[in-house]
């Protein structure tokens, strides 16, 4: 086992870990959003919006993609680990997600043109209690799934435009199930579930640029509000309810800045900052999103020794979550590890936060999530020279 | 690739193993260790702001006296098909006719009714039998019993194994058994018999008195006429033969004559073609998923008072509870107005019910059971009794002679809001073509099923009948009918089983783990001599009628209105032997019960016991 891999391991090994939340138990939301990113931002404070690379991945600023130098595939992991409290209680959790599968050609006349698969939210809570004999088990689960196409095209070198357009599927189900006690008559029969599952459908499309300086990128990202179809249907043990009304779901704006400085040919710093207009009932708000980021970049050179070629990363961040306005903090440090001298990475991130909430009652989280992204690259879609 | 010769990664290639081993244990702590697993961390904030936990889980309801709407009896076309102990006679308002089908397919058994006559033999059960005392006291004083016998017998057609008839007429006259009237006349012929019910039931088996062997002379007649001048006219062919035993209308004597039906050994029912000792002919033996069973049917009738819960006829009680009166009732017991409002659309999701019990009382006076038995019940719930469209439940549609009516609609899987209707049902109502006396009830769907349809035979005597009709594949469900045939009108009140489900009627035993199995330990839910009351599990039926709110309007309008309702029915051929009360018995042969529950006003009254948990209100 070489360096690499005795890196790789341990970070795939504890595969995939996202969001596991008392939040998530609000039908208004999605559940907790999850990074729209690759590891590689994650270990930037989740910013880098206009930390330009020459592959890679961050939805909501397809322009970037216009920068890339070839063709990018990128999969991300995330894992979780979430200690919670209450006032009585605490509790470890885990949870698991693959949020991103996406690639961008690089054309040669027509820039890039991507595909990606990105998990959005994701709905994940669950707790057991036990009153006067009555088993009871809460479950909380879903997400919402974005498939997508995007165009970046630069048409001068300092200027890049980005197109996406967001096919958004999701479902979610909110079950309560119940076990009795024998104390009572023992034919009973158990709660199986009572189960209020939510389909919603939709698209946005999504805007950004990006523009490129010697030592500033800046760039801007807008995403279109629209109204999800969301179907509803209740179940009880046996029983399927008739059926209910289908509703609306607001998709809300999304609106994006980032700045990126290279001080120097291997040093980025970024700032990004997001606001998401979300509005709804007491339980929603709109969100705030601020996050601060370095890179220290490895050598390109593929015959350096490979520690001179790995890239560090580290940021943090504060945001105010569309749920109860709750404030959540967080640090985060990361890796890139070369796979190989083609360009392949491996991306590896480490975020710790905290967040919590003082309303009614009292709980609060602390987490570390895990991210890896593989970020392959190569020369498909465009024109290969041949050697007559 | 590492280069070998940096020194830094030659060193830190020595502790390679180390980090490598440390690295997989870490992960496998993470694995292992780290997740607790769900526990009640996060339950204030999901009480307390998401308002889904509730502070009392579990409410314990009892009614006493609590009025059923509505309590029907149906009578259920019960098939005995295959059974092997059968029943014949008269008595009180009962009256039992077996059929019994034979095969004549050899040439020495054409040939022996030909030379030594034509015989049946009825083989009384014997005295090993469980409740055999019963059968002994039952016939005293009835020494004899007239019967009827009525045949349906052709040669075949064919020539050789009734490949083009023996399915149909098994079928009709067996199966689903239609009245002799309405078959060919020149196949039919009439015997009668006479036997004697005292001498057959003694102490000790004796064939020559519990054997009941009696000539059918003018069978035997037609029979040798068609081997002769029929046509055609040799005497080769293979014979069918359906018998159907009755007693004879008009005559003076009864008793009930408990009889094998041919199909085991020891048994001794059969057709004798010749005298005792030469051939004699079991029914003939039938092949199905389950095995071989005797082509034998019975049915039991009785002329009694109609709302009476009967056992070993097939009469049923359709009950029906009203909703208002449940909620109002749940209201006024918890102190809680509201609750008796009904919730907007017609699913009332406020409470899950995990158990329910209804108990009715028993009119021991007029309850009369065969001997010192105990009879198992069960309820079959969910029923969902549905209106058609434009009708109320209560509502009874008449259907005048040779006119058709439209029932219902039927929706496809999909369609869950019933905007397109895939099929329509039609009921016609005619006489019996072969038979002015009979009626005929067509059901018919009109749509992608339309070559789908039923056809049922009815005596118009007033009687509630319930009917299944053939599943369609437009729909998941399963439909029935129940119908009041009278010589002008057909009576539809409509019951369409939609979902129906048998409650659980198992208990567990004191360990709350194993199921009981005893038939002795299961005494709870019979009725048995002594007992005042009938205990039977509702869970089903009465969660049905809390989350379903049929009261309510729905869209689109008009909806057909919807009912849970519960079916009363005996289980059928489970009666046991209670004066054994350490093992209970089964008796293998034909029971019968009359069971009368005590009405106030006209009004069966029943306990509820019903536990309540409750649930969100709304998502």
């Amino acid at each position: 086992m070489n360096l690499r891999w005795t890196l790789i391991f341990p970070m795939l090994a504890a595969t995939a870990f996202a969001e596991f939340s008392p939040l998530s138990i609000h039908p208004e939301g999605f559940g907790m959003p999850l990074a729209e990113m690759g590891a590689r931002e994650r270990g930037m404070g989740e910013a880098g919006m206009a930390a330009l690379s020459s592959q890679g991945y961050f939805l909501p600023n397809p322009s970037r993609s216009a920068f890339f130098d070839r063709t990018s595939f990128i999969a991300t992991l995330e894992t979780d680990l979430d200690w919670l409290r209450d006032d009585n209680t605490s509790n470890r959790m885990t949870s698991a997600a693959v949020p991103t599968i996406a690639t961008a050609v690089k054309t040669r006349k027509f820039g890039a043109l991507g595909l990606h698969f990105q998990q959005a939210f994701q709905r994940r809570f669950s707790l057991s209690t036990s009153d006067s004999g009555v088993n009871r088990e809460f479950a909380y689960e879903g997400g919402l799934y974005l498939l997508g196409f995007s165009w970046a095209y630069s048409p001068v070198p300092f200027l890049a435009l980005g197109f996406a357009e967001n096919l958004a599927l999701g479902r979610d189900r909110i079950i309560e199930t119940a076990t009795f006690p024998s104390s009572i008559p023992p034919e009973n029969e158990s709660l199986t579930g009572d189960t209020l599952e939510m389909r919603h459908s939709g698209s946005f499309p999504a805007f950004s640029l990006t523009v490129h300086t010697r030592l500033i990128d800046a760039a801007l990202a807008y995403t279109l509000a629209t109204d999800f179809d969301t179907h509803r249907e209740r179940r009880i043990t046996g029983m399927a309810s008739n059926p209910m009304a289908s509703e609306s779901h607001s998709w809300p704006s999304t609106a994006a800045l980032g700045l990126a400085w290279r001080a120097t040919a291997r040093q980025t710093l970024a700032l990004d900052f997001s606001t998401v207009g979300w509005k709804g009932d007491s339980v929603i708000n709109r969100s705030y999103k601020t996050g601060l980021g370095y890179e220290w970049r490895g050598s390109g050179n593929p015959y350096e020794d490979y520690y001179k070629r790995m890239a560090f990363r580290a940021g943090l961040g504060q945001e105010i979550l569309y749920l109860q306005a709750i404030p959540e903090y967080f640090g985060t440090m990361g890796v890139g590890l070369p796979l190989g001298p083609r360009g392949h990475t491996l991306d590896i991130s480490v975020k710790v936060g905290h967040r919590s909430f003082n309303g009614n009652t009292f709980f609060s989280e602390d987490y570390v999530k895990l991210s890896a992204s593989v970020v392959g690259v190569g020369v498909w879609g465009q024109p290969v020279r041949k050697r007559h | 690739m590492l280069s070998t010769s940096n020194p830094d990664l030659n060193r830190l290639r020595l502790f390679r193993p180390l980090f490598s081993s440390a690295a997989v244990a870490a992960s496998l702590v993470i694995w292992a260790c780290l997740d607790d697993g769900p526990n009640r961390t996060g339950l204030g904030y999901l009480s307390g702001d998401g308002g889904v936990v509730l502070t009392t889980p579990l409410y314990h309801l009892r009614f006493d006296h609590f009025p059923i709407d509505s309590a029907v009896g149906v009578e259920i076309p019960l098939s005995h098909l295959g059974e092997s102990l059968l029943v014949v006679g008269r008595e009180g308002p009962y009256r039992a006719t077996p059929r019994l089908g034979f095969q004549i397919t050899t040439q020495p058994q054409r040939d022996s009714i030909a030379k030594k006559g034509l015989k049946l033999r009825l083989g009384a059960l014997s005295s090993k039998i469980t409740g055999y005392k019963f059968l002994k006291t039952s016939v005293a004083g009835h020494d004899s019993l007239t019967l009827l016998i009525e045949s349906f017998a052709w040669q075949d057609t064919s020539g050789l194994r009734f490949a083009d008839s023996l399915a149909v007429f098994h079928r009709r006259i067996l199966t689903n058994p239609v009245s002799f009237s309405t078959l060919d006349t020149s196949f039919r012929v009439r015997d009668t018999i006479r036997i004697g019910l005292h001498n057959a039931y003694h102490d000790i088996d004796s064939l020559r008195d519990s054997l009941q062997t009696r000539v059918l002379p003018n069978l035997r007649s037609r029979m040798l006429a068609r081997m002769q001048t029929g046509i055609p006219t040799d005497s080769t062919r293979n014979w069918l033969v359906y018998l159907e035993v009755s007693p004879l209308s008009g005559s003076p004597d009864s008793g009930m004559f408990r009889f094998d039906g041919g199909s085991f050994a020891g048994s001794h029912t059969a057709l004798l073609l010749g005298d005792s000792s030469s051939l004699a002919l079991p029914p003939y033996p039938t092949y199905s998923t389950l095995g071989y069973y005797p082509a034998t049917n019975y049915q039991v009738f009785h002329s009694g008072s109609r709302p009476s819960l009967l056992y070993g006829v097939s009469r049923g009680l359709h009950l029906r509870l009203d909703r208002k009166t449940l909620m109002d009732s749940i209201a006024t017991r918890m102190g809680n107005p509201a609750l008796a409002d009904s919730t907007p659309g017609k699913y009332d999701t406020r409470f899950f019910l995990p158990y329910a019990e209804i108990r009715f009382p028993l009119d021991s006076a007029r309850t009369k059971v065969d001997g010192p038995f105990a009879l198992d019940m069960q309820i079959t719930s969910d029923v969902d009794s549905a209106a058609v469209p434009g009708a109320l439940l209560s509502d009874t549609l008449q259907l005048p002679l040779d006119s058709t009516l439209r029932l219902l609609y039927s929706y496809g899987i999909a369609d869950a809001q019933h905007l397109n209707p895939t099929d329509s049902l039609y009921c016609k109502y005619q006489r019996h073509p072969a038979d002015s006396a009979l009626r005929q009830a067509i059901f018919r769907w009109k749509g992608i099923d339309s070559a789908i349809s039923d056809t049922f035979t009815l005596i118009p005597d007033g009687r509630s009948w319930e009917l299944g009709l053939k599943r369609i594949s437009s729909s998941s469900r399963t439909h029935s009918v129940s119908v009041v045939p009278d010589s002008g009108h057909l009576s539809l009140k409509v019951f369409f089983s939609t979902s129906a489900v048998t409650e659980p009627n198992g208990f567990l035993d004191s360990t709350l783990k194993a199921d009981l199995t005893a038939y002795a330990d299961l005494k709870r839910r019979y009725i048995r001599p002594g007992a005042s009351e009938l205990a039977l599990r509702a869970t089903r039926g009465i969660r049905s009628l809390l989350n379903r709110n049929t009261g309510a309007v729905c869209t689109p309008t008009p909806c057909p209105d919807v009912a849970p309702d519960l079916f009363l029915r005996p289980f059928d051929r489970r009666a046991f032997d209670a004066t054994d009360s350490a093992n209970y018995l089964q008796v293998p042969y034909p029971v019968l019960g009359e069971i009368e529950f005590p009405r106030n006003a006209g009004k069966l009254e029943v306990t509820l016991d019903l536990y309540l948990y409750p649930l969100r209100s709304a998502p």
